[in-house]
């Protein structure tokens, strides 16, 4: 299995059975062009050198917290947003790391909030790029790397 | 019944708590391992931790190891509750002390049927 198959696959189950939501696979140029209100990153260092970043938008961001969080969605605040994609963002990437090579170590999560069109990592180039809907909205799951 | 449920992220912990809940549990809550040995400090040892494994200040690992050092907390189940899907880890975990592990995402019938079998092995 290549790894942009397994970063989709495990972005489903981590979306599926942490949200209930459900995802659909998105043109490139979608994604690109929506709001980015959110970006999450977790490194992977080790053996294998590179990282998960996940931008979204508020909107997605808000709903995915009023479910983790239990609360309504206008009750949702900074904070609650920041935690919930801090925490997808370290499934999808721990999930990951099991596949790219042993004893590699995750850093904590990073999160990001404002209208950022892209987080970059100098050095590394971006090895997947998964584009998709959930809730009617744009997500963006890179795999950057060395 | 009583519980303590040890993650950095608060999401995280709402979802683990309301489970526990659901099943009866009296839960308590740590954002990482100081935290954790400080509210065990103050409630005393619980019936079961559930306990992540990247955490700031101290780690999941390093907590086990802390707790297993320590008699007052001989009969405390541990469960990692954790991303880190790899084998080498989660046997590093168990020879530490560690009793079980669920690795997430997780369903609420994973968090019970494991607690169902950690509190068999009492």
């Amino acid at each position: 299995m290549d790894i942009s198959t397994a970063l989709a696959q495990i972005t489903e189950s981590v979306f599926l059975a942490t949200l209930g939501f459900s995802i659909e696979h998105s043109s490139t140029a979608e994604a690109d062009a929506a709001p980015s209100s959110l970006v999450g990153a977790v490194e992977i260092g080790g053996a294998f050198e590179g990282a998960v970043v996940v931008n979204c938008s508020a909107a997605f961001a808000r709903k995915a917290a009023a479910v983790m969080f239990g609360i309504a969605e206008a009750d949702v605040d900074a904070d609650d947003m920041a935690d919930t994609l801090g925490e997808l963002t370290n499934m999808i990437a721990g999930n990951l790391k099991a596949l790219v090579g042993s004893g590699c170590q995750l850093s904590l999560p990073s999160v990001v909030l404002g209208s950022l069109p892209k987080l970059e990592m100098l050095g590394w180039s971006l090895k997947s790029a998964l584009p998709f809907l959930s809730q009617g909205q744009p997500v963006r799951i890179r795999l950057l790397a060395a | 019944m009583r519980a303590l449920v040890v993650d950095d992220s608060r999401a995280m912990r709402v979802i683990i708590r309301k489970i526990l809940a659901g099943i009866g549990y009296e839960v308590f809550e740590a954002g990482h391992g100081v935290a954790a040995l400080a509210r065990l400090a103050e409630v005393g040892a619980t019936d079961v931790a559930l306990v992540d494994w990247n955490m700031p200040e101290m780690n999941g690992f390093e907590l086990v190891q802390r707790l297993r050092e320590q008699r007052a907390y001989d009969a405390m189940r541990i469960v990692m509750v954790t991303t880190e899907a790899e084998m080498e880890q989660m046997m590093k975990a168990l020879e530490a002390g560690a009793n079980d592990y669920v690795l997430k995402p997780f369903t609420a019938d994973v968090i019970r049927e494991k607690l169902s079998q950690v509190a068999a092995q009492q």
